[in-house]
């Protein structure tokens, strides 16, 4: 009996050195599996943050009202409005640079001829300003005539008065 | 950002070319002492560059609007060679 009760004893121990181990195991577990489930929370407020920057929700409002949102849903509204924004920076920028550029070569084109245009001014001044001169050293006894009257014309830039 | 180019063009009454007068008769004659003829030729001279630069101004503003094409002396992008 007293072996037998012995042997029965050690089987009662036997059974709880079992049940802390399992107990030890499954609260790792639980553990284990607590830190994961806290992580993954981090990372969906962490998500959440992004997305109302981007102006989205990570979770998206069900379609219906009172409906479960779909696990498989979270994150495609705002994925797409990311990439919207990314697709939206992108042509903003390449049409800033093409507009840019355009004024910057009008504005070439524009400086280009009127240069042009002001030397042409320039020699036609000049060729005026000395005929002007010669005539009006040609003058005596202050009677002006109609070479003088052309050359004056010719310098105020005024029209043939035959016109 | 996006740029966006305005347009800033004059009204069209400040961008109207100056119409040059006619000018002294061509057989005209008439006694003037110096000083008349140098005022004369003064103001000639200013109204001549007036006149001038006031159709540059409004060639840059509107470009075209005063005709007489100048020479084509700019490059265009896509010109052919000339052969």
């Amino acid at each position: 009996m007293s072996l037998l009760g012995k042997i029965t004893g050690f089987d009662q121990a036997r059974g709880y050195i079992t049940l802390l181990a399992v107990a030890a195991a499954a609260a790792g577990l639980y553990a284990w599996g607590a830190i994961g489930h806290a992580e993954a929370g981090k990372l969906e407020r962490q998500a959440e943050l992004l997305c109302s920057a981007a102006g989205s929700q990570f979770v998206a409002a069900p379609a219906k009202p009172g409906a479960k949102p779909k696990k498989g849903d979270r994150g495609k509204a705002c994925l797409a409005e990311i990439r919207e924004l990314a697709a939206f920076k992108r042509d903003t920028t390449d049409a800033t640079n093409g507009v840019l550029a355009g004024a910057v070569a009008e504005q070439a084109a524009k400086a280009r001829k009127d240069a042009a245009r002001a030397a042409q001014d320039t020699a036609a001044t000049r060729a005026a300003v000395e005929r002007m001169e010669i005539e009006n050293a040609a003058v005596e006894g202050d009677r002006v005539s109609g070479a003088w009257f052309g050359a004056l014309n010719d310098l105020a830039g005024l029209r043939d008065p035959a016109d | 950002m996006v740029a966006v180019k305005v347009e800033s063009v004059p009204p069209a009454e400040l961008t109207r070319c100056p119409e040059a007068p006619r000018g002294f008769p061509d057989g005209a004659e008439a006694l003037m002492p110096p000083e008349v003829r140098a005022a004369a030729i003064r103001l000639a001279t200013a109204y001549g560059a007036l006149s001038k630069q006031l159709v540059r101004l409004i060639e840059w503003n509107v470009p075209g609007s005063c005709g007489g094409e100048l020479d084509p002396v700019e490059p265009v992008a896509n010109a052919k060679p000339a052969r």
